[in-house]
């Protein structure tokens, strides 16, 4: 099994086969990888990344209404833990919970998403978000508490049409608008009557629009204007140096033409540049590029611009055969040296190549085909891995840090035994990180799950999984790190996406070769994470796994369940994995051997993930008895195999 | 004449009843002649039919015994326990039966104390006459799981538990022939964590027909249940071979739905009959697929 990133590639730069190599692909790995903060992206003409996996309920607060009793907890939802808000309401008409955050920056998105069910009266939902102007808006998703089973709200606050208004907050001289790069607060309420719940999860910022690849510049028409508009050019440090920019016929990476870059620089500096012309580039996700060397030995800067910030990144040992350059932006985005977040929607500098002293030669050559920035969709497909840290862990973890920051292994009493605590210090916009290399086959997994003790720092707290061919997949976890408590950590495949490409863009789970807990963030502090337990999770598919036969696995969801009508788990539904397509034929009986409904689907399932509903009643549509019964899967495969599974399932009222 | 009007009270008794606690309360013997003792039950594997029949022995006895219907399931399993003792006292007889039912997620329990008597003395129409009444607790228990966290069903508790009784009567007709009812749950207990959850009356009738024989009974019974407004009939027959070393068992018993059962058993009887070693196979006719069909019950019995 494997996790394919279906679109666009993003590469971690291939050095020619030389003692070199092996050295430079690691540090360049960790360079891109460990400093980078990228958005894990769902699908094609959208992304998200989670800003709340609601796992830490004590991060919200509650308040109410005159009248009303309410309460927040967490709830174990199928293993993965959601903030239940209870309420029942008097005389009284609202309650809500909220989440503050110091400067929460939504502007790489455009809307919120999050997934939600209830139970008792339907009342309506409110979500609203302060900002720092302390205005508040608001929108109102009517009569939506009582949702028995999930649902995903996407409520949006930019664009033509957005959701958000403004409700209240804020004075004269505050400017009624949304400011998205400094929420404040995150507010879900229940506004109504009654009394019932609500159960949020996975709360994240989205972003509906597409992005198109966007060609910088192809250097086919030998024109010095650019794709953006821009006029492309050169730069050098005074009259002594030389640099040149042509568009060469011989030998591109594809097309008529690449651009070629000839420089004699002494020990000046100089490069070629590109403007991006204020395009609009903050749904890119990566910069990718064609480049080789004339010479051997060619190190040189990449540089993006914008808002009077210029940003450079190092690229070492540029190779003489052309190889793909895949840099995430986000190496760019967001430091205080680097770009803000509010310079991507109109990027007004330039991507250029520079060539400095210390780092490039004193003259040489070099090609570039191909300029562009993408968008990388999503990467679905399971992961897991295991560490219990009981081992010499000291030895089997390596840790490096940024130049800004220092970090520190050790052995402390962990979740269970022993944990790995790491200690960093780091200035603005620094990171740091621990690793560990192995061969691990993951393919039975859809996800991990660790234990994670915070403390002092609220920090981004990044996990990443690297295969044998060095492609890395990775999610990221915001202000994590600042919790003083054993917090549960579950990392599912579906939220992991394409870090950086290494021979491939498949992450290849039967052959992990590393895993990587990254600390990261803008400001300065110090800090200290425990990590442990890290553990596969048994999610080939979803449920236990069975391995009866064709049936993989199997989950019953709502079990026991309440077939009364009051909204709550009035029906069971019973997933089953399937390993080929087959006929499957589903049977309740009761405890006495007399089948109560046959459920058995018409038509072949497919393989995969399938689901049937039972709602408590009989084949002539009478209500079952509360007791015990028994649900009978047999499964004939279409191509042989076959296999059945009996479980029990429990009626209440 | 004064037989069969007795008779045909108990029958029109029997329309106006309905329902019940799960019945997981019958030990091997009981299951191998179909769950029809009713008019022969007579030993303390049946108590739970009706404790009348009780007042036959003589003699203490004990069972104990031991289930796991559908033993191949997947995850869980369904484990079925149950003790009865049954013995002589002054002027009746006196029972005692726990029957147990659990899963992984969920469990019940029922505890039963009977007594029972001759009655014939007290009525000249009757000749051999036995009634019996007893007290029963029941309980229902559902392991909490993130299910039960959110699902207001279980907002006071995951457990509940009531009280309620039974009565019984068995009566010889003629020379081997039997009749016996039973009325359970008469006062329909509220077993419902949230909702009203009522076990049903469940009454039952057999007619049945019993000879001794090398210390145990041939026999054969029909008997007929009313259960809420489901109905079920039972048929089983029992006959004891080598000198009454081995009994063997069958029965069928059918109802509302599509419920169909073929059962057989036998039992083991040595140490002068004191000793049985009982075992009882049960299959649906009418069930789900062959993978998971019939339960498999085993149990001794021990008279002192």
């Amino acid at each position: 099994m494997a996790i394919n990133s279906s679109f666009v590639y993003c590469f971690l730069i291939r050095p020619t086969p030389r003692v070199a190599t092996t050295q430079f692909s690691v540090i360049l790995l960790l360079s891109l990888s460990f400093f980078a903060v990228i958005l894990p992206l769902s699908t094609s003409t959208a992304y998200a990344f989670l800003i709340d996996d609601m796992e830490n309920f004590s991060a919200y607060s509650v308040s109410g209404d005159n009248g009303t009793s309410y309460s927040v907890d967490r709830v174990d939802m199928d293993g993965n833990p959601a903030i239940m808000h209870t309420f029942t309401f008097t005389t009284g008409s609202w309650s809500q919970i909220e989440r503050s955050f110091t400067s929460l920056d939504l502007t790489r998105g455009d809307s919120i998403r999050f997934k939600y069910r209830g139970g008792g009266t339907n009342n309506n939902l409110e979500i609203k978000l302060v900002d720092g102007d302390t205005e508040t808006f608001g929108y109102t998703l009517n009569s939506v508490t009582a949702s028995p089973t999930w649902q995903t709200a996407t409520v949006k606050f930019e664009g033509p049409s957005p959701d958000f208004s403004y409700w209240w907050g804020g004075d004269a001289t505050t400017d009624k608008t949304l400011d998205t790069d400094t929420i404040k607060k995150i507010e879900f309420a229940i506004s109504g009557n009654g009394s019932g719940y609500i159960i949020i999860d996975d709360l994240e910022l989205y972003q509906t629009k597409t992005f198109t690849d966007s060609t910088l510049d192809d250097f086919n028409d030998s024109n010095n204007t650019n794709n953006f508009g821009g006029t492309n050019g050169v730069y050098v440090e005074d009259a002594t140096v030389s640099c040149t920019l042509s568009y060469y016929e011989t030998s591109p990476y594809e097309g008529a033409r690449c651009a070629k870059i000839e420089y004699s620089r002494g020990s000046k500096y100089c490069g070629a540049y590109f403007p991006l012309n204020s395009t609009d580039l903050h749904l890119a996700t990566h910069l990718q590029f064609y480049i080789k060397s004339e010479y051997e030995g060619e190190s040189l800067k990449i540089e993006l611009g914008s808002a009077n910030k210029n940003h450079k990144i190092t690229y070492y040992n540029v190779p003489t055969s052309w190889t793909k350059v895949c840099i995430v932006l986000e190496n760019y985005r967001g430091g205080s040296s680097e770009i803000p977040d509010s310079g991507w929607y109109a990027m007004t500098g330039n991507f250029a190549i520079g060539f400095e002293e210390g780092i490039s030669r004193t003259s040489g050559t070099v090609y570039i085909d191909d300029v562009k920035f993408i968008r990388n969709p999503p990467a679905p497909g399971p992961v897991f891995t295991i560490d219990d840290f009981e081992g010499p862990y000291l030895v089997a973890y390596s840790t490096a840090a940024d130049n800004n920051a220092t970090i520190t292994k050790s052995q402390v009493s962990g979740y269970s035994g022993y944990g790995l605590r790491l200690d960093y210090s780091m200035n603005n916009g620094a990171w740091v990180v621990a690793y560990r290399e192995m061969y691990a086959d993951f393919n039975r997994g859809t996800g991990l799950r660790f234990r994670l003790y915070g403390g002092s720092a609220s920090k981004d707290l990044e996990v990443k999984i690297a295969d044998k061919d060095n492609t890395v997949f990775y999610k990221k976890f915001l202000s994590k790190t600042g919790y003083a408590y054993w917090q549960t950590v579950d990392l599912l495949f579906t939220e992991l996406s394409l870090f950086s490409k290494g021979d491939d863009d498949d992450l290849s789970l039967s052959l992990v070769s590393k895993i990587y807990f990254a600390v990261s963030g803008s400001g300065s502090a110090n800090g200290s994470i425990i990590i442990d337990d890290l553990e596969v999770l048994n999610l080939g598919a979803p449920g236990e796994v069975v391995n009866r036969g064709i049936i993989q696995s199997v989950l019953v969801e709502n079990n026991p369940f309440s077939p009364n009508d009051d909204g709550v788990q009035d029906y069971v539904r019973f997933n089953y994995n399937l390993l080929e397509p087959a006929n499957v034929k589903f049977e309740i009986v009761d405890s006495s051997g007399d089948r109560i409904i046959d459920l058995s689907p018409s038509g072949i399932q497919q393989a995969g993930t399938n689901s049937i509903i039972w709602n408590g009643k009989t084949a002539s549509n009478k209500r079952v008895r509360n007791g015990l019964y028994l649900f009978h899967i047999r499964a004939n495969g279409t191509n042989g195999g076959s296999g059945n599974y009996t479980n029990i399932v429990a009626v209440v009222r | 004449m004064k037989k069969l009007a007795a008779i045909t009270i108990l029958i029109l008794i029997s329309k106006s009843v309905i329902h019940s606690f799960d019945a997981f309360t019958l030990s091997p013997r009981i299951i191998g002649v179909g769950s029809s003792m009713v008019a022969i039950s007579s030993d303390e594997g049946s108590l739970f039919n009706g404790v009348a029949g009780a007042s036959h022995r003589k003699h203490w006895s004990f069972t104990a015994s031991y289930a796991m219907p559908y033993i191949n399931l997947d995850d869980d399993d369904i484990r079925q326990g149950y003790l009865g003792i049954v013995g002589p006292v002054r002027n009746g007889s006196l029972s005692f039966a726990w029957g147990n039912l659990s899963t992984n997620i969920y469990s019940e329990d029922a505890i039963l104390i009977g007594y029972a008597k001759n009655i014939a003395k007290y009525f000249d129409f009757l000749d051999k006459a036995f009634a019996g009444i007893s007290l029963k607790y029941l309980r229902k228990d559902y392991q909490a799981n993130r299910y039960t966290l959110i699902d207001p069903v279980f907002q006071q508790g995951n457990d509940i538990d009531a009280f309620t009784f039974d009565i019984s009567y068995q009566q010889e007709i003629k020379n081997k022939l039997r009749v016996g009812f039973s009325f359970e749950n008469l006062t329909k207990p509220d077993l419902g964590l949230k909702a009203k959850d009522e076990v049903e009356r469940v009454f039952r009738i057999g007619i049945a027909f019993v000879k001794p024989k090398d210390n145990h009974y041939k026999c054969v019974e029909l008997s007929g249940e009313l259960n809420g407004d489901d109905f079920f009939g039972h048929f089983g027959a029992e006959y004891p071979v080598f000198n009454g070393l081995l009994i063997l068992r069958s029965g069928y018993e059918f109802g509302s739905e599509r419920l169909s059962n073929l059962s057989f058993g036998f039992g083991i009887s040595t140490f002068k009959s004191k000793f049985t070693l009982d075992y009882a196979f049960r299959i649906s006719l009418k069930g789900a697929d062959d993978d998971m069909n019939g339960s498999h019950y085993a149990g001794i019995s021990y008279g002192y």
